[in-house]
């Protein structure tokens, strides 16, 4: 396995993409307001205050300088402070990132468990009515926006037939000690396997908002590139040299199949991550996407730098990831054959 | 019918599913194997040669191909009416398919060893419940020695698109070989190499069907390619079999109109400029012509070719022909 | 004899036909194909009822001056009746009126955004393509990596926000995140057409740089390219409708469809109504939208 030079390349140019990524941010957040310093003290504050300020910004200096001075601070974990919390941006996001990250953590599996299963019904019953079922929710699942979802859900769940829990983490009635943030690891590793699930039910409403519409959209995928891989010769041959159906249908259709569904996994992550926005803001969870929305709205300059760097960060990794998994389910990726050819 | 009849196709049609009705592509094939004979199948592109080898296996497309008529009998059974135990039998000890793309054959994102592996491991799982791996590894690493692949060990760990296409095609063969069995189908053994590479593959393939004494049949468009190689010839027209006879007759007395098209139509070495061909094309098989297929083509076409299919009829020992003309 | 046809060679003459009768052709060949599949002719048919609606709200909306900042205590917080179809909202505005008029927000954002987006990101992917290999290729693609490097809904929230919250600022922040896709899509053609015999040939026989540039290569990129435009559309507005969601679009009181789903959720569950049908109204649009893009796409895919 050749992997390792792979992921090499891949995480070089994840880095220079980063680098860029901090550029657009520092512009964003220090150059398109006009003056930085201003908006944090208000309309009111006293210009020698505001003054004050901006020497400790760096606003004298050159812009290259104050983007080297901001880098190396932020590679430091020096976000600056949140205006809104009054507290070290970067303490901030330790605080919330976890429990966005479970909640795309569970979304991402119940993305590609159930895209993968009802993709491979629907190519199995092809032109059956178990594959136009799947064909109609598919087109309205991808119509439908995730917050518009979670609205509906809130609306169903929340009043009309409430046997899932549409607000939180975790039901009040529990405390559970914080170790790593994810709420129910933490549960598991207190013992407290009621509120591990407690804290479970409370995940499924905003995963299945988030999962929904990438579920279909892969689902599809799935299915077109079965039924495609299924009219292919090394299926027939296969077939002809009797290997039995149900390993053709796991080993070998399967694995070639897949192949699409995940290199499309990092663009279905990216909105998952987006619409978790909107998504946490309903559901009231306290993720970082949360946290961001509210510095969106307060125009917390050095919350949104850190929120989109993080954000930034985690999608890079993400897409590794699935680039590594791609690799590892196509050969030809991973030992360079499609661009030598 | 004697007790040397391999294989037996009698009055097969089959008809594949397509928007807007049935592509009735064989109609009425009739087709004979005996045991260690080679056999030819000639005939232009989209003639139902594969189509016709596909149903032998039963791997014709699930779901869009359908077989309204006819017998497929191998040793005695009715394959189109065994069950799914017997089929798997027949498929992974009796018959084997050598594709004619190797490169469409082979599965991209698993390694040669997965692949021959597997199909050694179905053809001795009958007998034996477990395999040990070490055997599926010696077995398959034989059976790539038998087709001259060099450095067998090493191959089994490489993936299809890493090796050329005269490898792809060996490996293929392999496969097909990995374990003895009494009839290899062979659908245009090389036709995707070139020339050189094509003319090994096939030399390969005379030498295994000697030593093992296997029955062969092997399809392809190319008459001196099935005069050198089988002892029978079916000559194929828009599925149906027009014509049949001992290699040796077929060319030197070719009486359907079709038979002697095709053999009018290969370029000479010894000049007389570009070969005559049959004009026209392939019928369009949603609405196949009425009577005889080839009619519409057919120079000596008459009123009461149109009207039915002529059936084969013995002109000659083992020369049948299915021709009006011929009977006349 | 119908099947003594395929024997003869059939050359077809070239008839003397009037321009209007070859663009009349030309149109039933493509409407043949995007109407095969019938859910693309219920897209067109929504697609089709929105833009119309949304052209003439004024005068087909039951209360027109609703779209706007108007107060009608009496009327507040009203169920759907006949006089109010999908009810009011709790300061007695018409809801039915008020989507109407969010349509007419939506419909001018994706148009403007692609009408920007796409020509920008054309081209700059024409260049990239062009000038493959080369420096002007790699600070291309790499900007555009940059701007596909954080998920667009995100960095779309971010710009929004900077600027000052209104419609015309959150287009410019879908825009800003939408160019790159385009780039991507037209570099991978416009890269393997560059090496095409024909462009070769038009280089060889001295033609300028824009000349091949867009005489030859954007041609041969722009059937994929009005396929992703249409199917973005529904993307877009989509888009739009999650900044107005936050509260970073169009301000009240001017209705916006996500504004007004965020508003009434504060009313749920008794004024189910204030958001249920601005939701519904979403899911028709952009369901309208992808319904008429696959279409598109099937029509361009199949009539080439």
């Amino acid at each position: 396995m050749k992997l390792g030079p792979f992921i090499l390349r891949r995480l070089l140019l994840s880095i220079f993409v980063l680098i860029g990524l901090s550029i657009v941010i520092f512009i964003l957040a220090r150059v398109v307001p006009g003056d930085p310093a201003r908006l944090a003290l208000g309309p009111r504050a006293p210009e020698d205050v505001v003054e004050q300020l901006r020497k400790e910004l760096h606003m004298d200096k050159s812009l290259p300088e104050q983007y080297w001075i901001w880098l190396t601070n932020a590679l430091r974990g020096d976000l600056g402070k949140s205006l809104v919390t009054k507290r070290p941006v970067i303490e901030d996001i330790k605080e919330y990132l976890p429990a966005t990250l479970e909640l795309v953590f569970f979304t991402a599996i119940f993305m590609v468990f159930f895209a993968i299963l009802l993709g491979t019904l629907a190519a199995r019953y092809k032109d059956r009515w178990v594959d136009g079922v799947i064909r109609i929710f598919s087109y309205i699942g991808v119509s439908i926006p995730a917050f518009v979802l979670a609205v509906f859900f809130i609306l169903i769940f929340g009043y009309a037939w409430p046997i899932l829990p549409v607000l939180g983490r975790l039901g009040s009635q529990f405390t559970v000690a914080r170790v790593t943030g994810f709420m129910i690891l933490d549960s598991m590793l207190a013992g407290n396997w009621t509120a591990a699930w407690n804290a479970f039910t409370h995940l499924i409403l905003p995963a299945i908002a988030l999962a929904l519409g990438g579920t279909f959209q892969e689902a599809r995928i799935t299915r077109s590139s079965m039924v495609d891989n299924l009219s292919k010769d090394f299926i027939a041959a296969e077939r002809g040299y009797g290997i039995p159906e149900r390993r053709i249908m796991f080993k070998y259709l399967l694995k070639p199949s897949l192949i699409p569904t995940v290199s499309v996994m990092g663009m279905d992550i990216a909105a998952t991550i987006g619409n978790a926005f909107l998504v946490e803001m309903i559901f009231n969870w306290p993720g970082i996407s949360r946290y961001g929305i509210n510095a969106m709205l307060f125009k917390d300059l050095n919350a949104i730098s850190g929120v989109v760097l993080i954000i930034g960060l985690i999608f890079a990794l993400t897409n590794i990831v699935v680039d590594i998994i791609v690799a590892f389910l196509d050969p030809r990726v991973r030992l360079g054959g499609i661009r030598g050819q | 019918m004697d007790d040397k009849t391999l294989l037996e196709i009698k009055d097969l049609h089959v008809w594949y599913k397509v928007y807007g009705g049935y592509l009735k592509v064989l109609h009425g094939v009739n087709f004979l194997v005996r045991k260690g004979e080679r056999v030819g199948l000639v005939g232009e592109a989209g003639c139902g040669k594969t189509t016709t080898m596909k149903s032998i296996l039963q791997i014709l497309p699930p779901g869009d191909s359908r077989i309204p008529k006819g017998e497929i009998i191998y040793k005695g059974k009715d394959i189109l009416k065994m069950s799914f135990g017997e089929l798997q039998r027949l498929r992974s000890k009796e018959v084997a398919m050598i594709f004619q793309d190797p490169t469409a054959a082979l599965n991209p994102v698993f390694t040669i060893g997965a692949q021959i592996g597997d199909v050694v491991r179905y053809s001795i799982a009958l007998e034996e419940k477990r395999v040990k791996k070490e055997k599926i590894k010696t077995l398959s690493a034989r059976a790539l020695k038998e087709v001259y692949m060099p450095d067998p060990e090493r191959i089994l760990t490489n993936y299809p698109f890493q090796l050329s296409g005269g490898m792809r095609q060996r490996v293929c063969i392999a496969m097909s070989i990995s374990s003895p069995r009494n009839l290899l189908i062979a659908d245009e053994p090389g036709t995707s190499l070139d020339v050189t590479i094509q003319d090994q593959i096939l030399r390969l393939l005379k030498e295994i069907v000697e030593k093992q004494g296997t029955s062969i049949i092997l399809i392809t468009h190319s008459l001196g390619v099935a005069r050198e190689m089988t002892d029978r010839i079916y000559v194929m027209y828009a599925g149906t079999i027009v014509e049949t006879a001992p290699a040796k007759d077929l060319f030197k007395n070719p009486v359907h109109p079709y038979t002697r098209g095709l053999l009018a139509s290969v370029p000479k070495i010894s000049g007389g400029g570009i070969a005559r061909g049959i004009p026209g094309r392939i019928p369009d098989y949603l609405n196949p012509p009425p009577g005889c297929r080839f009619q519409p083509r057919c120079e000596y076409a008459t009123p009461s070719c149109q009207e039915k299919p002529p059936q084969l009829f013995e002109i000659d020992k083992d020369h049948f022909v299915a021709c009006y003309l011929a009977q006349r | 004899m119908a099947n003594k046809n395929f024997l003869a060679v059939t050359v077809e003459k070239p008839r003397e036909k009037g321009k209007w009768h070859r663009f009349w052709d030309r149109v039933s060949r493509y409407w043949y194909h995007f109407s095969r599949n019938k859910l693309s002719v219920v897209g067109l048919a929504i697609v089709v009822l929105v833009i119309i609606l949304a052209i003439f709200a004024p005068l087909v909306t039951p209360y027109p001056e609703h779209a706007g900042p108007f107060v009608d205590y009496k009327n507040a917080g009203q169920p759907p009746s006949a006089k109010y179809w999908l009810g009011t909202d709790p300061i007695g505005r018409d809801i039915f009126s008020r989507i109407i008029f969010a349509f007419r927000g939506a419909l001018v954002m994706s148009i403007l955004v692609l009408a920007i987006a796409v020509p920008v990101g054309t081209v700059f992917g024409l260049l990239a393509g062009f000038y493959h290999g080369t420096i002007i290729d790699t600070v291309i693609m790499r900007i555009s990596d940059i701007f596909l490097s954080v998920p667009s809904l995100v960095l779309a929230l971010a710009i929004a926000a900077v600027l000052k919250p209104n419609l015309m600022n959150s287009m410019i922040a879908v825009t800003v995140m939408w160019w790159p896709w385009y780039t991507r899509l037209v570099y991978g053609m416009a890269s393997s057409i560059r090496n095409d015999y024909f462009v070769i040939a038009a280089e060889l026989s001295g033609a300028s740089k824009f000349h091949i540039i867009f005489r030859e290569i954007l041609p041969n990129c722009l059937s994929p390219v009005f396929t992703k435009m249409a199917l973005d559309v529904g993307w877009v507005i989509l888009i739009g409708a999650s900044l107005s969601f936050v509260g970073l679009g169009e301000q009240p009181p001017t209705p916006a469809l996500g504004q007004m789903v965020s508003d009434g959720a504060r009313y749920l569950p008794q004024l189910w109504w204030m958001s249920v049908f601005p939701a519904l109204a979403i899911i028709i649009v952009i369901l309208g939208f992808n319904l008429f893009g696959d279409g598109i796409r099937d029509m361009l895919q199949s009539s080439r």
